[in-house]
């Protein structure tokens, strides 16, 4: 009910929207570039008429541009029958129909153009034929003029029906939310990487410093234990119980946990 | 030989640090753990049987029992002694990638933080967005 007074009140607000275009927007589309093609072929008859001393491809290049600028005229005329009816203070009630106008000049002129094309009379005169001047309304012309009209109002009556920059809005920010999401995420990974390679050096000196120390106090023992081993081999070599006795100290004497004195 | 390599690693990682900022993070090498040269225990004792066969028995009694002490110290001390050398090697091999890989992380936090407020930037503005399509402003 609230959705059915915001159209009613002209407001582009409309929940529906955030699912897609509706259905008509692709079909608008499609026929304004069918609309287009034809007006193409149209214009290019006009221009050649019209620029007779141009080429081939400057004539393409106008008969574009001049299609472009009707089509947009109509369409900004459409855009802005709606903002006026979003009441959106800025469209004036005169504005929209200053497109209407200029298009329909731009139309025209065209169809002047067309219908003042010079016929051949079929008479000749001094070795050349006869044009005969005038305007000469004829099927094709009249054919252009309903194709223009056609044209301008699919431009005007679909844009009119389809714009709405609230909906342009969220989408352009939802997908730059998207993208703005994927380079967070990509840019915690690398940051969580980083971080992580970081500490992993750290660690990597804080165990080299461990491990400094433990290989000290091995090797430490590992010169009391040669210490040790030297007696033995004096023992061995001395083969005397006397020497050895005194070498070694009883070790059974001594208290738990302390290591023997050696002498 | 060696040193000339690692000096050439080392600068390699620098400029790559430089050149491909983003991609260095993840292929930085893994740091070296500390591993100091090993004693050789067996020649250390056949070192000491050697002398102590040239000494036992008639240069030694009940007294000269600590005879190789001494000598056995000053070896202790000397293998103390690489191995603290070993210690400051490795602690400088791994310095300039250790850097380096602060230096990444650094750079990392901070376009995160970039990124983050972006996000909530655009958070914001695709839910003034949203509102603006869901409820009329007139």
């Amino acid at each position: 009910m609230k959705e059915q007074l915001n159209r009613q009140n002209g407001s582009y607000a409309d929940p529906t929207l955030i699912a897609g275009r509706p259905f008509a927007a692709l079909v608008y589309l499609v026929a304004l570039v069918l609309a287009a093609i034809a007006d193409v072929s149209t214009f290019r008859q006009v221009l050649e008429l019209a620029m007779p001393r141009s080429d081939a491809r400057t004539v393409t290049m106008v008969v574009y541009g001049f299609v472009g600028i009707a089509i947009l005229l109509m369409h900004f005329a459409g855009m802005l029958m709606r903002e006026r009816q979003a009441r959106r203070g800025w469209v004036s009630r005169i504005r929209p129909w200053l497109y209407v106008v200029a298009w329909f000049g731009l139309g025209a002129t065209a169809f002047y153009v067309r219908i003042s094309e010079k016929v051949k009379s079929g008479v000749v005169v001094n070795g050349r034929e006869q044009q005969s001047g005038g305007l000469h309304i004829t099927s094709a012309s009249l054919m252009f003029v309903a194709l223009y009209l056609g044209t301008g109002l699919v431009a005007l009556v679909g844009a009119y029906m389809t714009h709405n920059p609230e909906r342009g809005a969220f989408v352009r920010t939802k997908w730059a939310l998207i993208l703005a999401n994927r380079r967070l995420a990509s840019s915690v990974l690398r940051r969580e990487i980083a971080e992580g390679t970081r500490s992993l050096y750290e660690l990597n000196q804080q165990s080299a410093t461990a491990v400094l120390g433990l290989e000290q106090a091995r090797r430490n023992a590992f010169g009391e234990a040669l210490k040790q081993h030297a007696r033995l081999v004096i023992a061995q070599r001395g083969k005397d119980p006397a020497l050895t006795d005194a070498l070694f100290p009883d070790e059974r004497k001594l208290p738990p946990g302390t290591g023997p004195a050696l002498p | 030989m060696g040193r000339l390599f690692e000096t050439f690693r080392l600068r390699m990682w620098v400029f790559l640090a430089r050149l491909l900022p983003g991609s260095l993070v993840y292929w930085l090498p893994q740091p070296r753990p500390f591993e100091p040269r090993a004693i050789d225990q067996a020649a250390a004792r056949r070192e000491i049987e050697a002398i102590v066969g040239v000494l036992a028995p008639d240069a030694t009694d009940e007294a000269t029992g600590h005879v190789m002490d001494r000598l056995i110290d000053v070896w202790t001390e000397a293998w103390v002694a690489e191995l603290a050398v070993d210690f400051q090697r490795h602690g400088l091999r791994n310095a300039r990638t250790a850097m380096i890989a602060a230096a990444l992380a650094a750079r990392e936090a901070v376009l995160n933080t970039d990124a983050r407020r972006r996000h909530d930037e655009l958070t914001m503005a695709h839910q003034a967005a949203l509102n603006a399509l869901i409820s009329p402003n007139d």
